[in-house]
């Protein structure tokens, strides 16, 4: 037995002590000093927090599931022995209140919009974001919460099909049926859409928050009969690929998706994007404890890893430090690259978090007429 | 049409039910060109087709955990749905009070309760004991629903059971496991085969709750299909449908077949 | 029913007698877990209605004050009623066709309405989707026929979900109209032609009356399940055709009220149980459900 097992295994042994309270922490750390295992200190502190059998993450499906598991999950598991399994089942904010209320929290590390990061909290649903483990320099500023951090960018950009587009659309083009015909497509489940229907309307991007929904909503309703809504991701791709419609307010990384399927084809403007700052929660009593939830945030803030995962799946890191690492053409992709964010206008977390469940069904019942 | 000669009139009606028919049967196998595509979207084949598809559907280790997840748990629900279900038909029967005219409409209310409804139901009481997105609770949120079908079809082959009979083994001596096991349960097979087609089938396409009451750990068969839908339009929900559509056509051919030649030889024997 | 030999007596004495025929105890195991784990669960999200956020029935007002909410049950109520009435006159046709036919020729039509009525409904589902697009089979064969010039809306609309529905209710409608009409004697219709009555008459004044009570148990069955629909109006309907229950699951799901979800819930219920109702005053249920 080599002179580190044997240190490693001696700490085990104080570990189980430990655990059972027959030794005390100071008396752990000192033993463990004693055998030379200062190294090993860091993956004892792991122990300590009672090191979990797995990190269950949440996330709303698709190419997430292999991307994350593979890319975060997979280093994650090589450093710390704790295993990754991603959820694709969708931590919707009634998921997560529904599990948490019930005693019964499965996830560990929930994908939530920033603004349902706010609500979840205030609601006393979710565990807070611990900064002494989570790295607030990782993360770009203001987009750090007590009860969540930006994790990630996405963006609703018009998207349009250039064969029947002439330059380059903005909002006021997709609202005018007139000047360019042919159908459009939105998120049957509201966010972005309001915001490019006041923008069309003429509402300047800095008054845009506190929303006029009415406004909005009459704009929306002009068009109605020209507006198909897609529901899921897949959707409005399919929408394009089949040519059933000339432009759309769709995810990004659905555009740049279909960029490439349609060997440019289809494209979209960054220009007036609404830009969701997105990221992740632990969900209260979450099964690996807070302390690992707090963990597997602050290693999923690797900048090299977050370049990694926008390269699976488009997710756009929110480590500024990640578009120093990127190539060109990957910042062009990048919702958060500074030439690209400064043309977009980013929703208002706080506004959506105060009136988003209003909103969303004022507008549902709008578009459902 | 084989001497049949109908009217005008009828000929009309007749033609008006095929166009229905047509309408009904034909465009579910609209979905069949499409999984023959070489591509990897949803397209068309043109000229070339493809069975990568179908590969893929019995290959792929996501494709085919959630074949054999919706089979053991369809089967599970089927023999618990099926034991229960029974068991409940023959006691309500045998009873037969104003009192179980009750409990039976009680027992049906989950074919009556929009699945919605249900849905919301075992969603809570699942994460309240712990068994949300386990394999026991799907198999359980299926028994319920599929229990009443088995105690109507089983109630059904009991409507032609002769009472007497299983009065009469228990007179001589047969006690009640005895004269249900040796009397009754042969003579209801019918009803309760009927009742494990319904209640498999039923536990094979369930989708809205289970969308409710699992997660990750039980994916079925359905929830590939649903999640397949909205995330990736991948041609093998295309193979896919079209598998379950073939499966479904082949046993309701062997079905007609079987029914139509026994009543064949029923028609037969009374002549004769 | 008489005491059967098997029952036992409780109770002695002064005490009335019940019989407990030993035979209830085999309702016992479904019964339990039916008050388990549904009718316990089920009372507790339809008390969820009146007691979140508050106590009360401010859940209930928002059925006269939120116009998004009447308008969705409107929603529901118009797509369910139009679907019930094609479903019923395609079924109609079918059934009588079927009634009236030679054996090998029913068994055809059976197969056609069996094959539907069994298959997946997500299958179905997705093979309408590949149908009824704009660059659908349906209008790519339309515009090469030179039939039509712009592909006709089809689908993430009203009238996608109608096809849908409809096609997902005929066989329900079929199979009861069918039973219905296989009990009616033709020789009652033989005896009106006989008495002077046209073929139309006999059918309007005879057969049509006769199949009457089939008509209404298979248009309220065709009806309530309708009224529950999720996967078709989720996947055709394109957002724009929002029903009781994708509303119910958004509520719960996406924006976490359930007092408004659960409320709807009752709504939903309590309409079954209504038509239900009125059913029962023109059909024996108990017949429906297998209890004769």
């Amino acid at each position: 037995m080599t002179a580190p097992k044997f240190g490693q295994d001696c700490v085990e042994i104080w570990l189980s002590d430990l655990k059972a309270g027959r030794i005390n922490r100071r008396q752990f750390l000192t033993a463990a000093a004693a055998v030379g295992a200062s190294p090993l200190l860091f993956s004892a502190g792991d122990a300590l927090a009672a090191k979990p059998a797995q990190i269950v993450h949440s996330n709303f499906g698709g190419d997430a599931v292999t991307c994350t598991g593979d890319l975060y999950g997979k280093p994650f598991t090589a450093e710390t022995g704790v295993n990754v399994v991603v959820d694709g089942s969708g931590p919707l904010e009634g998921t997560i209140q529904q599990m948490v209320e019930a005693g019964a929290t499965t996830w560990d590390c929930c994908d939530s919009d920033c603004f349902s990061a706010i609500r979840l909290g205030h609601k006393g649903l979710l565990e807070p974001i611990d900064y002494s483990i989570v790295d607030r320099n990782k993360i770009l500023a203001p987009y750090t919460y007590d009860y969540g951090v930006l994790g990630y960018w996405y963006s609703f950009a018009l998207t349009y099909d250039t064969t029947k587009v002439p330059g380059v659309p903005t909002w006021v083009d997709f609202f005018d049926v007139e000047k360019m015909p042919g159908k459009r497509t939105m998120w049957k489940w509201m966010n972005g859409a309001l915001e490019a229907a006041l923008l069309a309307d003429g509402v300047a991007p800095q008054d845009l928050f506190p929303l006029d929904v009415d406004r909005g909503l009459a704009k929306i309703d002009s068009i109605m009969d020209h507006i198909v809504f897609w529901s899921a991701g897949a959707e409005s791709q399919q929408l394009f690929l089949d040519g059933e419609v000339v432009m759309g307010n769709i995810w990004q990384t659905r555009s740049s998706v279909l960029e490439r399927d349609t060997d440019g084809r289809v494209t979209w403007s960054w220009d007036q994007a609404i830009a969701m700052p997105a990221g992740w929660v632990i969900p209260k009593n979450n099964p690996a404890g807070a302390e690992w939830g707090n963990r597997w945030i602050a290693f999923m803030q690797d900048p090299e890893l977050q370049v990694e995962v926008m390269g699976c799946f488009g997710q756009g890191p929110a480590n500024p430090a990640a578009v120093d690492l990127m190539t060109p053409e990957q910042r062009r992709l990048h919702v958060a690259a500074p030439e690209n964010l400064e043309k977009q206008v980013v929703a208002d977390t706080y506004y959506w978090a105060e009136n988003y469940d209003d909103v969303l069904n004022a507008y549902l019942d709008a578009i459902s007429a | 049409m084989q001497g049949e000669r109908y009217g005008w009139r009828f000929v009309l009606v007749l033609i008006a039910a095929w166009t229905i028919l047509a309408y009904m049967l034909l465009p579910m196998f609209a979905a069949t060109p499409v999984s023959l595509t070489p591509e990897r979207y949803l397209a068309m084949p043109k000229g070339e087709i493809s069975f990568r598809h179908y590969e893929n559907l019995f290959t792929n280790p996501k494709w085919l955990n959630s074949i054999w997840q919706s089979a053991y748990i369809a089967t599970i629900a089927t023999v618990l749905a099926v034991v229960t279900g029974t068991l409940a038909a023959i006691g309500l029967w045998r009873v037969s009070s104003r009192y179980t005219e009750l409990i039976r409409a009680f027992i049906l209310l989950p074919i009556i309760v929009p699945a919605i409804v249900s849905a919301l139901a075992f969603f809570r009481i699942f994460a309240d004991i712990g068994i949300l997105d386990t394999v026991p609770g799907v198999v359980l949120a299926h028994t319920i629903l599929a229990a009443p079908y088995v105690v109507i079809t089983v109630s059904t082959s009991l409507a032609n059971f002769d009472l007497k009979l299983e009065q009469a083994a228990r007179n001589l001596g047969c006690t009640m496991r005895e004269a249900l096991w040796l009397v009754v349960l042969p003579n209801i097979m019918p009803g309760v085969l009927a009742g494990a087609v319904f209640a498999f089938i039923l536990s094979w396409d369930e989708i809205v709750v289970t969308l409710f009451v699992s997660r990750l750990n039980v994916f079925t068969l359905p929830r590939r299909l649903w999640d397949g839908m909205r995330d990736q339009y991948d041609p093998t929900i295309a193979a896919c449908a079209t598998t379950l559509i073939l499966l479904t056509v082949a046993c309701i051919v062997m079905h007609l077949l079987t029914s139509a030649a026994r009543q064949r030889r029923l028609k037969a024997t009374e002549t004769t | 029913m008489t005491a059967s030999a098997g029952s036992v007596a409780i109770g002695t004495g002064g005490t009335p007698r019940i019989a407990v025929s030993p035979y209830a105890v085999l309702i016992l195991p479904l019964l339990a877990l039916l008050l388990a784990l549904y009718a316990y669960p089920l009372v507790k999200v339809l008390w969820i209605s009146f007691s979140d956020p508050e106590l009360g029935f401010g859940n209930y007002e928002k059925l006269i004050t939120a116009t998004g909410i009447r308008r969705m049950l409107w929603t529901t109520f118009k797509v369910c009623i139009i679907t019930t009435s094609f479903s019923m006159l395609f079924g109609y046709i079918v059934a009588y066709a079927m009634a009236h036919v030679a054996d090998r020729h029913r068994l055809w039509m059976m197969l056609f309405v069996l094959v539907p009525f069994w298959v997946s409904v997500l299958a179905r589902a997705f093979s309408w989707t590949t149908l009824l697009g704009d660059k659908g089979i349906v209008n790519t064969e339309l515009t090469d026929w030179g039939l039509i010039e712009h592909p006709i809306p089809m689908m993430r609309n009203q009238l996608g979900v109608l096809i849908g529905m409809v096609h997902y209710m005929v066989p329900y409608a079929v199979l009861p109209l069918y039973a219905a009409m296989r009990g009616i004697d033709p020789r009652v219709v033989s005896a009106a032609r006989g008495l002077g009555a046209g073929p139309f008459e006999a059918f309007w004044r005879v057969f049509l009356p006769l199949s009457l009570p089939g008509i209404i148990a298979a248009g309220v069955l065709v009806f309530i399940l309708t009224l529950g629909f999720f996967v078709t109006p989720a996947i055709l309907g394109g957002g724009k055709t929002l029903m009781i229950a994708e509303y119910i699951s958004a509520q719960i799901l996406t924006t976490a009220r359930w007092g408004v979800g659960s409320m709807c819930a009752v709504v939903l219920l309590a309409l079954v149980f209504l038509l239900l109702g009125i059913m029962s005053r023109f059909v024996d249920l108990r017949s429906l459900f297998g209890a004769k």
